[in-house]
């Protein structure tokens, strides 16, 4: 329990960055407090300074689509920004499917994508998708800017690889062609939760044959992952229903779980088969392998 | 011609004020000067306290003050409290008993510095052997948890418990009707299962608070989320041996109670605190506090239960164990008063019962909506479903077949009256479309099925409320009466009620929230008891007033007393001359002045049952019979499990307020798919490891069924009932857990014995039932 913090309210990225430079872990960004709030409630975190990223929102919650034909998307988009956004729904399907179900439009409408990427808590929706995209997350700091793909973002029990003077400025999506793709959530107890499971998978086909699959998984460990086996056996290939049983089968044969409260290492291993197995179905249009609801 | 006030859907009197956000919550409530109090509690489920250092605590800027068990001895009269035992401190006397328990009180200038300096109390203990299984507790060789806790005599229902000693059985209650041992001996069928449910927490959305406040007589005031305050007035002059007129307790609307809110919470270290204080003191829980604080008994039923050839229930042996944690608080009577019902709505005869109130190392457990009713049902209607099966009888008929009704002796020995169970089991039938196959029995891995399950609750018994009915010069009404507003509209359907009475309308009718400085005694907002009891002492005060205002009317008229009507706001003669009550108001005070005041009281007959047998012929004011029946998809490969259908179906009497009474039910049912499917309270070694919102999962708006009917039977009753009325409030929640499991096993054939029932534990009884089915 913190006997007190302040709260900076920083006019411009500059000045934000040089507030987030003083070498103090307790001085952190605050963006829709959703993630924060919480870890201070436990005492987990307690904060000698919040810099609120309030005054920035107007020139980095931007949503628009790149020359190349990506997306760029403002860190400071509210979640709801995104799943509203007409180009999030044209062109990043998976994305704007993932946040549906993202908790309730009350948290939706405050938590921003930065906060959704650095809170880094394991039981998220975002970063599976983001790993299905191969986004690119450029942040800056007053020691120059680089960009971090979701890849490499993720590393632990809220870590992340944003440094404690770096802010997330954007998040850049390359362009995903044709493709197909669909998120899966399952929860353990009530409908809306944090995601006990949640699998991203994208597709996209050439003349018959993948040429690109991304499948992702979050939740389930300390961290989401790609699970390159399966995107290799998908990729250049045009499996049937039996095969792609096999593949998720495989693939969460080979897990390493352990047991949470939430949920046995066995039971998840099964529900990563059938989810697997039924996304896969699902978008290479082979049916999904339940009749109604599954989710 | 006004409409009627009662048997309508009056819009609910409080809702603007509450979707306004203009509602006052005690949570919300401050005092100039008021310092602020948090709680250190302990961190173990059993031990000898051997040291506390507040050192640390004190250091801390703005800290006032910390005080134990010590401090507070030096303004108490006697060391401890509780509705049934007297073993509930202030703070930690000497040893804690759960971890959780309150050891000592930060009191500060603001709530973050108490909490903060809660943190840094430090507290040694000695620690010794737990106990956490209700039936390892009440076993021979399990550690003891209290020493020796003497009986309170506080209240007339819970007379006759004994001193506990050297043993965690706080009660054992024992019914006999016929001899269901001989009777289970000859049954051609005999079924034993033993079914167990797990703790649940209330989860209200405004957390335990109270605020004390010392008087400039010695007077002690608390304002405090409570459900029963003229209990805690009591209480709280016992505590300090000062007279009930010293003691103010004053509550408001509360963001729900659910039964949390009932017996010794925080009001008496409210109390304590501005005592040494000599200033307003808050003290408000946490949502995870809440956890510790009180929970729904975990429960462990055996039933042995002899069948005849054709079906007919002849005996049943039921054994339960509660386990109500480390404070009993109003658990002999869930024990006792639930427990007598643990055969279920079942004419049985020959019955014998033991239920065991069971004192274990976790945090407390009492009253919960449905009062045992739900762990119950739990027990007897899952079975009701697997004896059925397993001769082959519909479920429904099998029901229908067994059902107590009206006219035949209850296992108490007292003969039922003013249920509805044929036509409560018969709308079941009928909404459920039983008597056609389900129509939809699902696709590919998904199977679909339905199930039903009912129950039966008695009021607890003997209880009283009293009223007064003021009516001012203007002819306006207040209501003064002990009933705590918590949701459940008391303040919309006792206004109906009084303006009923003197031909009013109901917004002409204000009910206050109860201040025992001004508001008469009520034994507590609990059980379905409201409606009923201070429905009676509002008819009484009602009339009382009535009859003052038609006597001074006649003088003022000069026409006979028979000759006049309350109508439309005003005295009405058989000519048709009509006064207003302002009018009668003035002629009789000489100006707009003066009231006219009635006065209530009701207490039911009850004939005392006898203890060793548990027979009455008398034993409650009335009965309440809920039903609900579900229709689900499980999907056989995940597990994963919809309600998509849940119809909740009560008898109410001649409902006061259709409306609210259907919220009633279908909220009660919507609350139980809490237990049934989401909420699960996990601890380790005692500590609870799912506390707070994040961990434990109540049912959220996407859990509802999608298709939910909520159906009252509405037979008007006779005898006391007030306008043929009766209570509501837990009615939903009687057979929502049941009914789900039977709807599973149709589904897929597979049993599911652990609540709540998740989609992995569907999965694993499916997984189960085909090894079995394999194997077999
Ligand atoms: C009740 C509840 C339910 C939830 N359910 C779900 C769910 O179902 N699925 C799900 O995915 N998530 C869920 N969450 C988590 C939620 O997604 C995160 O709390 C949210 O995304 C964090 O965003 P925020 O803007 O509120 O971040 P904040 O709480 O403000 O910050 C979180 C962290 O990110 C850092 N940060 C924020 N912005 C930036 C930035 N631009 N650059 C660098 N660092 C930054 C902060 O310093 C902090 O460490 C839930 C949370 C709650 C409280």
């Amino acid at each position: 329990m913190s006997s007190g913090f302040t709260i900076e309210e920083p006019r411009s990225v500059d000045e934000a960055l040089t507030l987030l430079a003083q070498g103090d872990e307790t001085v952190r960004a605050i963006a829709g407090g959703t993630g924060l709030s919480l870890l201070m409630k436990y005492g987990f975190f307690e904060p000698a300074t919040l810099v609120s990223l309030r005054h920035l929102r107007s020139s980095l919650a931007d949503i628009e689509v790149t020359p190349d034909g990506g997306v760029r998307l403002g860190a400071m988009a509210t979640l709801r920004d995104l799943e509203d956004a007409p180009i999030v729904a044209e062109r990043l399907p998976l994305l704007r499917q993932a946040l549906g179900r993202l908790a309730t439009v009350r948290l939706r409408n405050a938590a921003q994508l930065g906060g959704a990427i650095a809170h880094g808590h394991p039981q998220m929706d975002t970063p599976p998708v983001l790993l299905a995209l191969d986004a690119q997350v450029q942040v800056a700091s007053i020691r120059g800017a680089r960009t971090i793909a979701a890849q490499d973002m993720f590393l632990g029990y809220y870590e992340t690889a944003v440094e404690d003077d770096e802010l997330i400025l954007e998040v850049r999506i390359p362009p995903q062609g044709e493709h197909r793709a669909t998120y899966r959530k399952i929860t353990a107890r009530a409908e809306d939760d944090w995601p006990m499971l949640g699998i991203a998978a994208l597709v996209a086909t050439d003349g018959g044959r993948i040429s690109r699959a991304r499948v992702a998984l979050g939740a389930l460990t300390d961290r989401p992952m790609r699970l390159p086996d399966v995107e290799s056996a998908l990729q250049g290939s045009d499996p049937g229903s039996d095969e792609v049983e096999a593949i998720a089968r495989d693939a969460a044969a080979a897990l390493d779980l352990y047991d949470k409260p939430a949920a046995s290492a066995a039971y998840q291993r099964h529900i990563v088969a059938v989810h697997l197995r039924r996304a896969l179905l699902e978008i290479l249009d082979l049916g999904d392998g339940s009749s109604k609801g599954g989710r | 011609m006004p409409k009627e006030q009662v048997g309508r859907s009056v819009p609910r009197v409080e809702s603007e004020a509450k979707v306004t956000g203009t509602v006052e919550y005690i949570h919300n409530f401050e005092l100039p000067g008021m310092l602020h109090a948090k709680l250190a509690r302990s961190i173990v489920p059993h031990a000898r306290i051997t040291g506390i250092d507040v050192s640390a605590a004190l250091a801390v800027p703005g800290v006032r003050r910390v005080i134990t068990a010590e401090d507070v001895a030096t303004v108490t009269a006697v060391d401890y409290m509780g509705p049934a035992f007297l073993d509930q401190p202030v703070l930690a006397i000497d040893k804690v008993h759960f971890v959780g328990e309150p050891v000592a009180c930060v009191i500060a200038d603001t709530p973050r510095a108490a909490a903060e300096a809660a943190e840094l109390v430090v507290i040694d203990y000695e620690e010794l052997p737990a106990v956490f299984d209700e039936v390892e507790a009440a076993g021979p060789d399990a550690p003891v948890v209290h020493d020796r806790v003497e009986a309170a005599a506080s209240f007339a229902d819970l007379k006759g418990l004994g001193d506990v000693r050297d043993t965690n059985v706080a009660l054992h209650y024992k019914l006999r009707r016929g001899d269901a041992e001989a009777a289970l001996e000859d049954a051609a069928h005999v079924f034993e299962h033993t079914f167990r449910s797990t703790p649940n927490v209330h989860a209200t959305m405004e957390p335990f608070v109270a605020v004390g406040e010392i008087g400039d007589r010695g007077d002690i005031t608390v304002h405090a989320a409570m459900q029963n305050p003229s209990i805690m007035q009591v209480e709280l002059a016992r505590l300090f041996d000062i007279p009930e007129n010293k003691i103010r307790m004053r509550t408001a609307f509360l963001g729900g109670g659910f039964g949390a809110k009932l017996y010794v919470k925080l009001e008496p270290l409210a109390a304590v605190c501005a005592m040494l204080m000599r200033r307003p003191v808050r003290i408000a829980l946490t949502m995870e506090e809440q956890f510790v604080t009180l929970t729904r008994h975990g429960s462990t039923i055996t039933l042995r239960t002899g069948v005849d050839a054709d079906g007919r229930i002849l005996a049943r042996a039921c054994d339960v164990t509660w386990n109500t944690g480390a404070y009993a608080d109003i658990g002999p009577r869930v024990a006792q008063k639930s427990g007598f019902t643990a055969a279920g709505p079942y004419d049985i005869e020959h019955v014998s019962i033991d239920s065991k109130c069971v004192y274990t190392n976790m945090p407390p457990a009492g009253a919960y909506r449905g009062f045992g009713i739900p762990q119950l049902s739990w027990a007897y209607e899952c079975q009701a479903d697997l004896i059925a099966r397993e001769l082959g009888i519909d479920p429904l008929d099998f029901r229908d077949r067994n059902a107590l009704r009206n006219g035949r002796p209850h296992a108490t020995g007292t003969t039922m009256q003013g249920i509805a169970t044929e036509v409560v089991l018969a709308s079941l039938r009928e909404q459920m479309g039983w008597d056609t196959e389900l129509e939809d029995r699902g696709e590919g891995t998904i199977k679909r099925g339905r199930g039903v399950g009912f129950g039966l609750k008695a009021v607890i018994t003997p209880s009283t409320s009293v009223a007064t009915v003021t009516l001012s010069g203007d002819g306006s009404v207040q209501v003064a009466c002990g009933t705590t507003d918590m949701g459940q509209a008391s303040v919309s359907a006792y206004a109906q009620i009084v303006a009923e009475v003197l031909g009013l309308q109901t917004e002409d009718v204000v009910v206050h929230h109860p201040d025992t400085r001004f508001t008469t005694y009520d034994m507590g907002t609990l059980g379905s008891r409201s409606l009923w009891h201070n429905g009676n002492a509002l008819i009484q005060a009602s009339n009382e007033v009535r009859a003052e205002l038609l006597a001074s009317a006649s003088d003022q008229l000069g026409v006979d007393v028979d000759e006049l009507e309350l109508s439309g706001g005003g005295v009405v003669a058989k000519d048709g001359t009509r006064r207003s009550l302002a009018e009668i108001m003035l002629g009789r005070f000489g100006m707009q002045a003066g009231n006219i005041i009635g006065r209530g009281e009701y207490t039911p007959t009850y004939d005392k049952p006898d203890p060793e047998t548990g027979q009455s012929d008398n034993v409650a004011a009335f009965w309440m019979v809920g039903a609900c029946g579900v229709e689900v998809s499980v999907d056989t490969e995940s597990g994963k499990t919809t309600i998509d259908r849940l119809v909740v179906i009560g008898d109410s009497g001649r409902p006061i307020n259709p409306d609210i009474v259907r919220a009633q039910f279908s909220g009660a049912a919507i609350m139980q798919i809490g237990m049934a499917r989401t909420e699960e309270l996990l601890h380790e070694q005692g500590q609870l490891t799912t506390t707070g919102l994040a961990y434990y999962k109540v049912p959220g708006i996407l859990d509802v069924p999608r298709d939910l009917e909520s159906v009252v039977v509405d037979l008007p009753l006779d005898g006391d009932a007030p306008f043929g009325a009766k209570g509501v409030g837990e009615t939903g929640s009687f057979a929502v857990a049941p009914a789900v499991a039977n709807a599973i096993h149709d589904a897929v054939g597979a049993r599911v014995t652990t609540l709540p029932m998740t989609d992995e534990r569907i999965w694993a009884a499916i997984n189960d039932a085909s090894a079995d089915r394999s194997a077999g």
